[in-house]
Order: C-alpha cells, then sequence, then structure tokens
C-alpha cells in the first residue's frame, strides 16, 4: 500500500524560504497582514523553524521546515466531530473544507501546530485571480486548513499516468515545497516502495522524526544535522 | 424550549432552505445564443460527441466547440435553417459563440473527464443523459449531478470513495 511521506536533509536546508513561498503560490494561502501574522494567524502550511545553539561567534544555526506530518496515527482526526479531517488510504490526512464546522479541536489536538484557522474571509487580491491556482479549492472564514502534500498534483498525476496507461513514476508526484528547494534538502514520494528515495533515506542512521514518543508516528522524517 | 423531536423548528428550517438552494438547482433554465439541434448531427451527420466536444477523451475537461469545430462543416450553408445561418455568419466572422455551459462543478470538485470517458469507458449518457437525441438545445441538466450519484456509481464499480478521489 502505498504512504507518501517526506524526508528534510537538515545538513543541505539553508532557510531560505523557497518552500514556503511555492506552498504560498501553490495553494492559494493569503496574506493576513502583520498584526495578524503577529498573534499567530498567519496561514503559511510551511513553516520554518529557526534553532540556535551557543554562543556568538560560535552559533549552530539549524532551520527544520515544518509542514503538516501526515501523521500514521494522527491525533485530529481522532477529535474530528464531522469527519472533516480523516486519514485516507495512501495515508494522506485530508482535510474538506466544505465539511469543517470551525470548531477547531483539530488544532488543539495536533502537537505540531500545523493546522490554520482562518479568522477572516481570506484577503486576495483582484490581481492575483489570474495567478490563483485553481486545482486548489479557496478556503473561507472560519474553516481549519492545513498543508496537503499538494494533493491536488496527486490526482492530476494519477489521471495522466491512467490515461497513459502506466504505472505512476516518483517523480510524477512531487508538491511544491519539494519541487522548489533549491539546496536539495526535500525528497518526497512512496515510503514503502523500495524505488522510491525516500524508502531508503528513513533507515538512514540520521533519519528522525519529531515527537517520537508521542506515538503520532509521522510521515515527514529529518536527516540530522551533523558537523562536518 | 419545547423540541419537536431530535431536531428543533429552526435546525427543520434551516435543513429545508439548504434542499431548497442545493436540491432544486437543476431546474433553472439556460439558454442558448442558438438553437444547436444534436440530434441532426448524431443521427444524420454522424458526428459522435466527442467530434465537438474535444477534450472529453483526452482532456480534464470536455470543452465546449469552438467556432473553429463548425467551420469544419459549417463555412457555407449545409441547409436553409435560421439557426444555421447564425453559425456561418460565426465563421465568416471568425466569432466565437457563446455558448453557455449547463454542467458545472464546484471548485472542491477534482473531476476528469478522461479518467471516466477513456480509463473507466462511461458513456457520456450516463451523466449527462440522452442528449443526442435532443432537437433543441437541453434548458437543464437532464441527469443532475449530485454527489450522491457519483458515490453510487463509485460503488458499484469499487472505485475508492475517500474524499480526496474528488475533493481537493
Amino acid at each position: 500500500m502505498t504512504k507518501w511521506g517526506m524526508v528534510i536533509d537538515l545538513n543541505k536546508c539553508t532557510g531560505c524560504g523557497a518552500c514556503v513561498n511555492a506552498c504560498r503560490i501553490e495553494n492559494n494561502i493569503p496574506n493576513v497582514g502583520e498584526e495578524e501574522a503577529q498573534k499567530g494567524r498567519a496561514l503559511d502550511w510551511m513553516q520554518i523553524v529557526t534553532e540556535y545553539e551557543g554562543e556568538y561567534p560560535d552559533v549552530r544555526v539549524t532551520h527544520i521546515p515544518r509542514p503538516c506530518f501526515q501523521c500514521d496515527n494522527p491525533p485530529c482526526t481522532k477529535v474530528c466531530p464531522v469527519h472533516a479531517t480523516f486519514l485516507n488510504e495512501e495515508g494522506l490526512v485530508g482535510q474538506v473544507y466544505y465539511r469543517c464546522i470551525g470548531c477547531r479541536f483539530c488544532m488543539a489536538a495536533c502537537p505540531y501546530s500545523a493546522k490554520k484557522f482562518n479568522y477572516f474571509e481570506p484577503d486576495i487580491p483582484e490581481s492575483y485571480e489570474g495567478i490563483r491556482n485553481p486545482d486548489v479549492t479557496r478556503r473561507m472564514k472560519g474553516v481549519v486548513e492545513k498543508c496537503s502534500f499538494c494533493h491536488h498534483r496527486l490526482s492530476l498525476a494519477k489521471d495522466l499516468a491512467r490515461f497513459e496507461n502506466r504505472e505512476l513514476r516518483e517523480e510524477d508526484f512531487q508538491p511544491a515545497c519539494v519541487e522548489s528547494c533549491p539546496a536539495d534538502a526535500m525528497t518526497f514520494g512512496d515510503l514503502e516502495n523500495p524505488d522510491h528515495r525516500v524508502a531508503t533515506l528513513i533507515h538512514s542512521s540520521r533519519a528522525f522524526r519529531l515527537d517520537e514518543e508521542l506515538g503520532t508516528d509521522p510521515k515527514v522524517y529529518y536527516l540530522k544535522k551533523e558537523d562536518k | 424550549m419545547k423540541q419537536t423531536g431530535f431536531f428543533g423548528r429552526k435546525e427543520l428550517l434551516f435543513a429545508a432552505i439548504i434542499l431548497g438552494l442545493y436540491g432544486c438547482n437543476s431546474t433553472e433554465k439556460i439558454t442558448q445564443p442558438i438553437a444547436y439541434n444534436h440530434s441532426i448531427h448524431v443521427s444524420e451527420a454522424g458526428l459522435y460527441c466527442t467530434d465537438c466536444h474535444v477534450g472529453a477523451e483526452t482532456k480534464i475537461q470536455a470543452t465546449l466547440p469552438s467556432i473553429k469545430r463548425c467551420q469544419t462543416c459549417h463555412s457555407e450553408m449545409q441547409g436553409e435553417s435560421k439557426e444555421e445561418a447564425k453559425v456561418v455568419e460565426a465563421v465568416t466572422n471568425k466569432e466565437e459563440i457563446p455558448w453557455n455551459r449547463i454542467y458545472t462543478l464546484p471548485e472542491h470538485v477534482f473531476f476528469s473527464h478522461r479518467r471516466h470517458v477513456t480509463s473507466g469507458k462511461i458513456p457520456c449518457s450516463d451523466c449527462h443523459g440522452d442528449v443526442e437525441k435532443l432537437t433543441k438545445p437541453a434548458d437543464h441538466q437532464l441527469v443532475p449531478i449530485q454527489m450522491k450519484r457519483c458515490m453510487n456509481c463509485h460503488d458499484q464499480k469499487s472505485i475508492s470513495n475517500d474524499c480526496l478521489t474528488c475533493h481537493v
């Protein structure tokens, strides 16, 4: 069975933010403005958390890109009263906006703060209309949203593969963040498929997952930063 | 407050409004700029749906025919119909005919024609009705598009009914 997952090499990540911007454009993420962002209401599905160790000049900086971890044992889906968020058969945690009632139980349950709430109607300038991605639903005020691993790309890739009468290849489905990473720090694929690079990378001695002890079984792995 | 069964009156009223808004949307009349006769094109000219709706087999959207498709046969009058004269005029002036869509899907639904027509081998009439027999343009959806209908068909053909299959 397919299990989509991601591996992020912290040695390679420079914290440039290309993934954050690619995600914003791909998924029609509105800008909430500085004031709201300071209240923690920014809607970015991909965030970069930067950790500093040591004192100047011997500082060690680690940038940790954090999408939704698409947990195999997701706490968010268990608390949703309307089945608006759920784990599908390919291991993706879906979020159906038209089902969401905005109770935000899932946000409280997610230990990684991956879910975002639309406090206002999305403010997307009219001039953006022509460049809006038509494959991604616009979210409305009062619903929760989160990283989907660019699931719409999977729908299109599957459709094309089926049409061309072939199997889905690794390169057919890559989320926008992975595609845009200039440092090649992110790898994406089927964790269960030995032909996909991620299946090998997750067995690296450097591989770890955030807060593994919570038992959420995330499908985003990191490769530990090592001093060279 | 006294409740009427499990739901209160307000809830029932709300449900009635929702049903009114969404349940009856297929009765809205849609008019076309030209009284196109599907039947004559299929039975006499021997055309298939995909000859004019060219995207249905190979693209996500079936598409409405552009004037170039009409031009293939209608650069000159084939008969004496007033409606055909409008097509010939549009072809001569190289103007697109502003056809009105009858089937539209909300933006949160992903639907691929090629997946259903080419891969799934589903006849057009399963979702669109017997359009080929129409002598006038349809003014409503002959087969109303409803999620229940999609899900039933997926069930019967053992296709996944996972929300992410269709909702993006």
